[in-house]
């Protein structure tokens, strides 16, 4: 075939010998990389990129050249072969044109040759990544509540369903703490909704800086919270939940004086050798809030202080 | 067709040559120390004994790379993995970047099982051409996902054996545990089983 047609390709080929030595090298690959095929011919990959080292190339050729047919290179997986610079891409993190791979080879002992062609799928990365972090933002948005950006009441819901199969399989306690800020619409009524808001987004704050990287804090609903600590047992769960409800005590929250603002909790255990359903799990914690409600206010109901 | 012990000792060795250049390139790849245990290697009569011995439920969902050969050697290669072993593989390799919750950017996965399975199908196929002295030419590989039995019965439907060969796959450092099963359609089967013939009887 004359070997002028490649360079009509939309794609990068180069040919090596069994030494690694371009033997051809195409217009597309002179175009990107302002490497000439005069250039070019005689040297390794290695010496024509002297930062290039890529020890998954090489054995990639020694395979296709002991018999074992077409290779690939995912860009997955290497994102480059040759570095081609692509500066308008920057800003998109895109630094190097990202390259799909394909090595074959042709012949046998010293006549033995490497076709390596390299394909540009920077544009499919773009795509996915924007695709990409589109999702992630409708997955956040999604799973989270707009004004405290604590996941919501669908995600708990989410969440409990996979821990709930998890912890009954791998036999491990989750505690589910359910909290209310008491008195909350008198909160409102006599300092206005902005102050409410601000209440709820520093009680979402102090909650977080209560609880473990692996728990789970929600807003549930108005002024109702809950709190899911998984391999976590009552002991432990009550303890969190007195400090959080001191701390809410001794705060200022939405700038009101420490005391304006307090809350109750109700905890529950997950017990795996005495398992509850999800619901039951959420409906006993609320079950101790308004026990703690309806005990004076500003305190917990643990599992073993409750009727 | 069953293989006596001294022909299955044969074919389990071929394969171990094949799937320890592979875990060589798969260390390489994923600078992680990749073992892969000692092949554990069947004949099947029919697709059914493929299922069966792959000890997996015929409905489940299987993650392949598939490669024709032709040339000498006749046949299809197929690398199989359980979408979940796949799962857990690339979220190691990829990291949490390309992962969402529920959601997985597919594309990604594919890419790099395409390239994990090239590795393991033609390290084996090499592995055969060295013993075999035949020139065996390998198609690019392909990434499919079928239910098991559906993939198995395509695989095999001018076939009445298939070789199977399973390893386990382990990465040292990264929690990648799973089990790998290569499946070469009959054509493919008995030449290797003849040529292994020739030489144990050598």
């Amino acid at each position: 075939m004359d070997t002028r047609l490649f360079d009509l390709l939309p794609i990068g080929v180069m040919a090596l010998d069994a030494r690694r030595r371009v033997l051809a090298w195409n217009q597309w690959l002179t175009e990107h990389t302002s490497i000439t095929p005069g250039q070019a011919r005689g040297c390794t990959l290695g010496e024509l990129f002297p930062n290039l080292i890529n020890p998954r190339f090489d054995m990639a050729v020694d395979q296709a050249l002991q018999g074992g047919g077409p290779q690939i290179l995912s860009q997955t997986l290497h994102h480059y072969l040759v570095p081609i610079e692509v500066p308008h891409l920057a800003r998109h993190g895109l630094g190097r044109m990202r390259q799909h791979v394909h090595i074959e080879a042709t012949g046998h002992g010293d006549d033995a040759q490497v076709l390596v062609s390299i394909i540009d799928v920077t544009s499919s990365i773009l795509k996915i990544e924007a695709l990409t972090d589109i999702a992630q933002r409708l997955e956040n948005d999604v799973n989270r509540d707009p004004l405290t950006r604590l996941f919501n009441r669908r995600f708990v819901w989410e969440w409990l369903e996979h821990q709930h199969k998890q912890a009954l399989r791998y036999t491990y306690p989750i505690a589910a703490m359910m909290l209310d800020i008491d008195h909350f619409k008198a909160i409102n009524d006599r300092h206005g909704h902005l102050i409410g808001d601000r209440v709820l987004q520093d009680f979402a704050r102090l909650l977080t800086q209560k609880v473990r990287e692996a728990d789970i804090v929600a807003r549930f609903g108005g002024e109702e919270f809950v709190i899911l600590l998984p391999r976590c047992d009552g002991a432990l769960a009550a303890d969190v939940a007195r400090r959080i409800v001191r701390r809410t005590r001794e705060a200022s929250l939405g700038d009101l004086s420490p005391g304006a603002v307090t809350c109750s909790a109700g905890v529950a255990l997950f017990n795996p050798s005495d398992p509850l359903s999800a619901s039951d799990l959420l409906r006993e914690a609320d079950r101790r809030l308004y026990q703690a409600k309806a005990h004076g206010r500003d305190r917990v109901v643990c599992p073993e202080e409750a009727s | 067709m069953r293989l006596s012990a001294e022909e299955q000792d044969a074919t389990v060795e071929l394969a171990n040559i094949g799937i320890s250049r592979a875990a060589r390139q798969l260390s390489v790849l994923l600078d992680d120390e990749i073992r892969i245990g000692t092949p554990d290697v069947v004949l099947c009569e029919s697709a059914d004994e493929v299922v069966a011995a792959l000890s997996h439920r015929p409905e489940e969902e299987v993650a392949c790379v598939y490669q024709r050969l032709s040339g000498e050697l006749m046949g299809q290669v197929v690398l199989l993995l359980a979408p979940r072993d796949t799962h857990a593989l690339f979220h190691n390799l990829l990291g949490d970047g390309v992962m969402l919750h529920g959601v997985d950017v597919r594309a990604f996965e594919h890419e790099a099982m395409t390239e994990l399975g090239n590795i393991i199908i033609s390290s084996c196929v090499s592995a055969m051409a060295d013993m075999l002295r035949q020139r065996i030419e390998v198609s690019i590989p392909r990434y499919s996902e079928a239910r098991l039995d559906d993939l198995i019965e395509d695989g095999m439907s001018a076939s009445r054996a298939a070789l199977l060969i399973q390893a386990r796959l382990q990465a040292a450092q990264r929690e990648v545990d799973g089990v790998i099963a290569l499946i070469f359609s009959a054509s493919v089967a008995q030449q290797v089983l003849a040529a292994v013939r020739r030489i144990t009887a050598s």
